[in-house]
């Protein structure tokens, strides 16, 4: 077991989250059963006053996600010293992997729910009938259970996980003779422009849902509205974008942007190059905010809310259309710097 | 401007349902002054709260401005209060530790108005009340006739369409009851709508009543149109 400060700091704030977390889910999962609109009755006006508590626990916990992402990192390089063999988190996260990544990942993906979460909750409360209200209820309960999983994982990461040996990232002085041909194979521009065409793809898709959305304002509904096979397409789309990222990032940006040939590693890129952070940060959240435009639109009492939200979610698809251009900008800015 | 058709509110007591109001139907025009008489415990208080949106009914309809606000969720009632109505308490109900300024520009705090902004329009407001001078008096240094204008003030902060005032002269002494029949007069004549209870029918605000509706135990005993001309 390792124990240090930021460990325990960790640890407090995980606990925390999962209170958070399950007493939301909890509560909002018996609220969204009994809530009816039309029903006049104390009952429902008691159930209103409880939804506005779930709003703040939420929002708390959304703050907490988010100071949670930077402090995991920290506490994982506080680790490093600890390791043997560990130079960076790479070695930190080998010592349960793969565990430790799906735990990292779930450190990206909560906050991202989070955000879904609020952004209906601002949508829902724009309309007099809430037309989004059971359905941002009923999805705590599934939030509450990623929450219990990742305090699991972190849990089991920090306590059951001894220091050993470890491999690192891989440079030019640790990787056996025999497997210098295999990496550099491995530094190939192919997934770079993958990368590239998915996202162009996609800007192209929210440059068409700009002007369809705007244009929907003065029409009954649009085709896409409460189309949920598109919604499961474009999420499918989105976490290949995401993957095809990442797997840029390893196998060519990281070595291209350290100045190593043999240096695939994303988290010292993102030590080290200060505006890999950015970029990666604005096509993070370009593209979850382009997902979270589907998944509300995707609602099937959507039609209904339009005419009141059109405007909002028109600014939705600026905001992840302008991030995910921004990132892509900042990126081939240093790639041209590069070259 | 005010629908109320077929209106009914229950409340729990304990182990006890109270049934504060009948079955009861009400219209109110724009500019219309409608004065509330009636017992204690008559309804006139849960029908004002009720119009105020503080509360809700248990059946039937309530339309105001065309819009039926019967369902309308907490948030959308604040919005609707914060930009219609004014209140004016039997208590005054002020805050005793800040200053008169203070008191009577809170409604306009979620607005997001600067301090120097609200400073200045609840100093117009104050003058045309003649409490300029007591305008950073705390709430509790001023006396019960002085603690009421400034209630009035505060309820006129924002403006109101429609104000309603809950046995607003109960608490202050004569030559304050002239001063604020004055005001209510002054608004009434610059179109507000005001809704007011007592429960004194000899007191002198029926004097300005357009209608004049009785309360007996949660119903409307009667409608008189024109005041009471006590």
């Amino acid at each position: 077991m390792i124990l240090n400060s930021y460990i325990i700091t960790y640890l407090v704030c995980s606990i925390f989250s999962l209170v958070i977390g399950l007493s939301a889910a909890f509560y909002g999962f018996g609220i969204g059963k009994k809530w009816d609109i039309n029903n006049q009755a104390e009952e429902q006006y008691r159930l209103e006053k409880q939804v506005y508590l779930i709003i703040t626990v939420v929002s708390l916990g959304f703050l907490l996600r988010i100071l949670m992402i930077p402090l995991w990192f920290w506490t994982l390089h506080s680790m490093i010293i600890s390791i043997p063999g560990a130079m960076c988190l790479v070695g930190v996260h080998n010592i349960n992997s793969p565990f430790s990544y799906l735990a990292s990942g779930l450190k990206l993906v909560l906050p991202a729910l989070y955000g879904y979460w609020l952004i209906l909750n601002f949508l829902d409360r724009q309309m007099v009938t809430q037309p989004f209200m059971k359905q941002k209820l009923i999805f705590l309960a599934p939030l509450g259970v990623l929450i219990l999983l990742e305090t699991i994982l972190d849990v089991s990461f920090f306590f059951s996980a001894p220091p050993r040996q470890v491999s690192c990232c891989t440079s030019l002085f640790d990787v056996p003779r025999e497997n210098i041909p295999q990496i550099v194979s491995q530094s190939t521009y192919i997934w770079l422009i993958i990368f590239y065409v998915l996202t162009i793809f996609i800007l192209v898709e929210m440059g068409y849902f700009f002007i369809a959305q705007k244009k929907s304002k003065h029409s009954e509904r649009g085709w896409w509205f409460g189309n949920k096979p598109l919604m499961g397409l474009e999420t499918l789309l989105i976490i290949l974008v995401f993957g095809v990222f990442i797997l840029a990032l390893h196998t060519k940006l990281s070595p291209l942007f350290l100045h190593l040939p043999f240096h695939h590693c994303i988290f010292c890129l993102a030590q080290e190059t200060w505006d890999a952070l950015i970029f990666m940060g604005m096509i993070l959240i370009g593209l979850i905010l382009f997902l979270i435009y589907f998944w509300v639109v995707s609602s099937a009492n959507y039609s209904e809310a339009n005419p009141t939200l059109s405007e909002k979610m028109v600014n939705m698809l600026k905001w992840s259309g302008g991030l995910l251009t921004g990132g892509l900008v900042i990126l081939s800015l240093h790639l041209f710097l590069v070259f | 401007m005010i629908k109320l058709t077929n209106i009914t509110k229950t409340y729990q007591s304990g182990k006890v349902m109270v049934r504060a109001l009948n079955n009861i139907s009400l219209e109110i025009k724009k500019g219309e002054f409608i004065l509330l008489v009636g017992p204690s415990g008559s309804g006139k208080t849960t029908l004002l709260n009720i119009i105020g949106c503080l509360t809700r009914i248990t059946k039937g309809s309530f339309r105001l401005a065309d819009q039926e606000v019967s369902h309308f969720p907490d948030h959308f009632l604040s919005a609707l209060r914060r930009k219609k109505m004014g209140f004016i308490f039997q208590q005054f109900n002020l805050l005793s530790g800040y200053s008169t300024w203070e008191n009577v520009t809170l409604p306009l705090l979620p607005t997001g108005i600067s301090e120097k902004k609200r400073k200045a329009r609840a100093m117009k407001l104050l003058e045309e009340l003649n409490l300029e001078t007591r305008a950073d008096f705390m709430a509790n240094e001023l006396s019960g006739g002085e603690q009421q204008r400034a209630a009035i003030v505060r309820a006129l902060i924002n403006d109101p369409e429609i104000i309603l005032a809950d046995e607003p002269l109960s608490n202050i002494d004569m030559v304050n009851v002239n001063i604020v029949m004055d005001i209510l007069a002054e608004l009434k004549k610059k179109g507000k709508t005001i809704i007011t209870s007592f429960h004194d029918p000899k007191t002198l605000l029926s004097r300005l009543g357009d209608r004049t509706v009785s309360f007996q135990s949660g119903n409307i005993a009667k409608i008189t149109d024109g005041n009471m001309n006590l």
